[in-house]
């Protein structure tokens, strides 16, 4: 199973590479390999629930250090969340595609298959070897996804993303993998960490901060730059990247690295910890603010996901198991509502041709459904209760107030706040502002088969909320619980 | 049995075939039964090599752990530079002058081989003046076809014949101050030596034989040889000539430990990571701006000598490891850029390689493969080994060595970036026709398989640069 999730998109990638002249078989194969990837990925959890963890080696490079990749909770729930919203995002990129007649399909497809491969195997990786390998295979996957627009906007992000992506990993994360394979002769993931625990505050402070802006995906300030300009990308583009691969690997890569390979060295790399903490928590605050003044939805969305990825790292650096469960929560929580809200916005803009967010007044009259599923993720993604992004916050700042870090918990309230403003009045007057006079790019509206995985994605991120508590069950274990 | 018999006459065969193969070149006519017996004997002097054993070798020489690793490497980039070598000779050189490029070209093999044998400095020194000899030879039958390369063939003369000097004159002087010269013999004289005689005799072998590697900045020759020197003689140095000479650089370097603690020798051993911090970052902003692939790889070739000078410095068991380690994936990333754009014309600017993947895709595929190895990328050789490279940097607690192996590494992700982004995001080019020759193909599989077979299982050759590297770290 554990080689199906991995193979799964690979397979995806490569059949809708070859088919790429016959439309309708490179959909259906795009279609095809991205269901078969949320089904191998569903099924790695519930073997994982029924207490069957896989592993899987596939070559051993050098003595001690293996290209491995094992099923534990935090990688294997956070996999399966991504595959799913990848599926529904599969289906509605092939139709918006047709929709826009839009050139390249078959490169988009098959590049976004290829990111979500190595996204999966940042969450599968067994060790930091696999993990830094995956992650570069995502850095050079995800390039040609920036680069898909083919204009001066694009080739400057795709500049900017590969220069920061690569140069991060290779300056600040490799020498932090072999410092850490030097100092524990390990790179193994391992519950409770490989560091030894006594290791000396310093070196492990300069560990974190190594790894964590080593990771830049993750998008934490000063090296976030390159989410916020992958907004100049098509939207079925931008959906993959933001939302379902490199933004997600970043902050999955940081919880992974922090659990697994500081674990009760945290309390060593204080001091970090806390700086970083203060930096994503200002991020959070920073980065919806700017989303407030930002007409283009995308670029909204895009600061959007930097202030929430901010949230989620500022419960990994809280350093307790509240923390770590609401980094796990928020990264899910977000996945599902910013795919929603990705995706509404990609389908506004086909129907509409509309992507600022002062047009958007009166939409949702003509288009009921978007707007509704838009309306859920929105208020997911704002934080409110009962939604799923409710429980998130509530975590972080617990674990924050148990921490004696209580500036920190107001800077999460102050981020969600400003997320408000950002996205409620946004559907508010798309619901109940007055009817648009000017004629929509498609006076029909759109096909429905480009609602209906909007539609699922929405009732996902609403039903999230059922399994917070057996997910909290699962996951337990991963810090010791 | 038979395996004692075939590693006992292997380094026989290793030094014999190159002769061999030099003078079957020159006697045989027509040119393409010379080509065919060459490059049969170039085959042959590769699977001898990979059978050398420590042990006696003919003529008074001696193999031990360095060689054992280091052969292979020179004897495999060289077999498949001899066996491309028979078309480019042609392409590049004089009508009438190929059979005498292909024997010199195996003539500078024959050096570097015997370079690795080498047990004391004047036979080291010998059978290193072969080597650049030979090339500087080769690369002056490129004149017929391009004037430059007369310039060029001059300018290698010259400072590989001063490099020749300062070997001559550092081995002298060891001579004078221990009464020997074998670096083995070291840890007997250091005690009665004068140290500062024997510091100046070990600078100047370092400097002779970093000028002759092709380390920043002693290698004012390399940028115009790569670039107007002829596709053979290029190929042969960076992928031969180089590591031949950064070999014996590492056996100087380790005869340094044989003064322990002594305060010069620590000051000596910086002075070397410091030239090599400078040829990594010297090497790699120039490769950054090169305008030409092959120029490109001299400069990026003077980066990956730093990286190994740095390695070499910090000494141990694990330096000296990890620098025959590197230079391993080193050979084989200029092995596929250079042999991927030898399939161009005698000039490769960057121009040229636009939609070169396409119109070449095997050539492509290697060049693309000795780029992502330049850049350090994830399941090449070259990422494993410049893993090797750090951590042996922060073993020895030297910071700014490791920071300068990782500012090389990022500013390759630039320079190798360059080299790759043309071949496939780019569709087109200057010329549309394929470019695929027979003989140039296994150098491009030898480079794409050393540079992505080694990556995914490089425990072999670690066990051996392991090895290696255990025999110069403890060098008494």
């Amino acid at each position: 199973m554990l080689m199906a999730a991995l193979a799964a998109p690979l397979a995806r990638a490569a059949l809708v590479a070859l088919s790429a002249r016959i439309a309708w078989l490179r959909d259906s194969m795009n279609i095809l390999g991205a269901a078969a990837q949320a089904i191998a990925a569903g099924g790695l959890v519930s073997a994982l629930v029924a207490g069957a963890p896989a592993r899987l080696d596939l070559a051993q490079p050098m003595p001690g250090i293996g290209i491995s990749f094992v099923t534990e909770p935090v990688g294997v729930v956070i996999a399966a969340a991504l595959a799913l919203m990848g599926a529904l995002n599969a289906v509605h990129a092939v139709f918006f595609q047709r929709l826009q007649g839009a050139q390249a399909s078959a490169r988009l497809f098959a590049f976004s298959a290829l990111a979500a491969a190595m996204t999966a195997g940042v969450a599968y990786s067994a060790n930091l070897f696999t993990l830094f390998i995956c992650y570069q295979g995502l850095i050079l996957a995800s390039a040609p996804l920036i680069a898909h627009g083919g204009d001066a906007a694009a080739r400057r992000a795709t500049r900017v993303h590969i220069t920061t992506l690569l140069g991060c990993s290779i300056g600040l994360l490799l020498p932090a993998i072999v410092w850490t394979y030097a100092l524990s002769g390990d790179v193994e993931f391992r519950v409770g960490g490989i560091l030894p625990a006594d290791i000396s505050p310093i070196i492990a402070s300069a560990l974190l901060a190594l790894n964590v802006f080593g990771l830049a995906a993750a998008a934490l300030p000063p090296f976030h730059r390159w989410l916020a300009l992958s907004a100049a990308t098509p939207h079925a583009a931008f959906i993959v990247v933001a939302v379902l691969t490199v933004a997600p690997a970043g902050v999955l890569g940081v919880l992974r690295t922090t659990l697994y390979v500081f674990g009760d060295a945290m309390a060593q790399a204080r001091v970090a910890a806390v700086v970083i903490l203060a930096i994503a928590g200002g991020a959070m605050c920073l980065a919806a603010l700017n989303a407030l003044g930002k007409s283009d939805l995308r670029e909204r969305l895009a600061y959007g996901v930097i202030s929430q990825n901010g949230a989620g790292l500022a419960a990994i650096m809280a350093a307790a198991p509240p923390g770590y469960f609401s980094a796990i929560l928020q990264t899910i929580a977000q996945s599902f509502a910013a795919t929603t809200l990705a995706m509404a916005f990609a389908t506004v803009a086909a129907a509409t041709g509309r992507t600022a967010a002062q047009d958007m007044a009166g939409v949702g009259r003509a288009m009921p459904w978007v707007f509704a599923a838009m309306t859920v993720a929105a208020l997911s993604f704002i934080g409110l209760p009962p939604l799923v992004g409710a429980w998130p916050r509530l975590w972080v700042v617990t674990a924050l107030a148990e921490e004696n870090l209580r500036w920190a918990g107001a800077l999460i309230a102050i981020g969600s706040i400003a997320t408000f403003a950002y996205l409620a009045p946004l559907v508010a007057r798309g619901l109940v502002g007055e009817a648009p006079s000017d004629p929509f790019v498609r006076p029909d509206g759109v096909d429905a088969r480009l609602i209906a995985p909007l539609v699922a994605c929405a009732l996902a991120t609403a039903s999230l909320l059922f399994v917070v508590d057996p997910l909290a069950r699962l996951l337990a274990p991963s810090w010791g619980g | 049995m038979i395996g004692a018999w075939l590693g006992a006459i292997a380094p026989m065969i290793v030094l014999a075939a190159p002769v061999c193969a030099a003078a079957a070149a020159m006697l045989i006519t027509p040119f393409r039964v010379a080509w065919i017996v060459s490059s049969a004997l170039a085959a042959l002097t590769a699977a001898a090599a990979l059978y050398v054993t420590p042990g006696p070798a003919p003529f008074g020489l001696a193999v031990d752990a360095v060689t054992v690793i280091a052969l292979p490497v020179l004897a495999v980039a060289g077999c498949v530079c001899m066996i491309a070598g028979g078309h480019l000779a042609r392409a590049d050189g004089e009508p009438g002058a190929a059979s005498a490029a292909l024997a010199l070209g195996h003539l500078s093999w024959f050096g570097w081989l015997g370079a690795a044998f080498a047990s004391d400095m004047i036979v080291a020194l010998a059978f290193v003046v072969i080597g650049w000899m030979g090339l500087s030879a080769l690369a002056a039958l490129g004149a017929h076809a391009n004037r430059a390369a007369l310039t060029s063939a001059l300018r290698h003369l010259v400072w590989c014949a001063l490099a020749s000097l300062a070997l001559a004159i550092g081995a002298a002087l060891f001579f004078n101050a221990t009464g020997s010269v074998d670096g083995a013999a070291l840890s007997l004289a250091a005690s009665s030596a004068t140290a500062r005689t024997l510091m100046l005799a070990c600078a100047l072998l370092l400097i002779g034989l970093a000028a002759l590697a092709g380390v920043a900045p002693l290698n004012g020759w390399a940028a115009p040889f790569y670039g107007a020197g002829g596709r053979m003689a290029g190929l042969l140095q960076a992928s031969v000539g180089a590591f031949g000479a950064l070999v014996l650089l590492g056996r100087v370097a380790a005869s340094l430990e044989a003064f322990g603690e002594d305060a010069l020798a620590r000051a000596f051993a910086v002075g070397l990571a410091g030239l090599g911090a400078i040829s990594v970052i010297t090497g790699s902003i120039q490769a950054i701006g090169a305008r030409d692939a092959r120029r490109l790889c001299a400069h990026a070739g003077a980066a990956q000598a730093g990286m190994i000078l740095i390695a070499f410095a910090t000494g141990g068991t694990g330096g000296f490891a990890a620098g025959l380690f590197h230079m391993a994936a080193a050979s084989a990333c200029m092995l596929g850029v250079l042999g991927g754009v030898s399939v161009l014309d005698a000039r490769a600017p960057m121009e040229g390689l636009v939609g070169f993947g396409r119109r070449a895709p095997l050539a492509g595929a290697a060049l693309a493969v000795g780029a992502l190895g330049l850049m350090a990328a994830p399941l090449t050789l070259s990422f494993l080994t410049r893993w090797r490279l750090i951590e042996s940097a922060l073993a020895a607690q030297w910071w700014w060595a490791a920071g300068a192996i990782i500012i090389g590494s990022l500013a390759a992700v630039g320079y190798g970036g360059r080299l790759l982004a043309p071949l496939y995001l780019s569709r087109g080019g200057e010329s549309d026709r394929p470019a695929w020759r027979v003989s140039i193909a296994p150098l491009h599989i030898v480079a794409i398989a050393a540079g992505i077979g080694l990556g995914l299982n490089a425990s072999a050759l670690w066990r051996a640069a392991e090895r290696g590297g255990a025999v110069l770290g403890m060098t008494p």
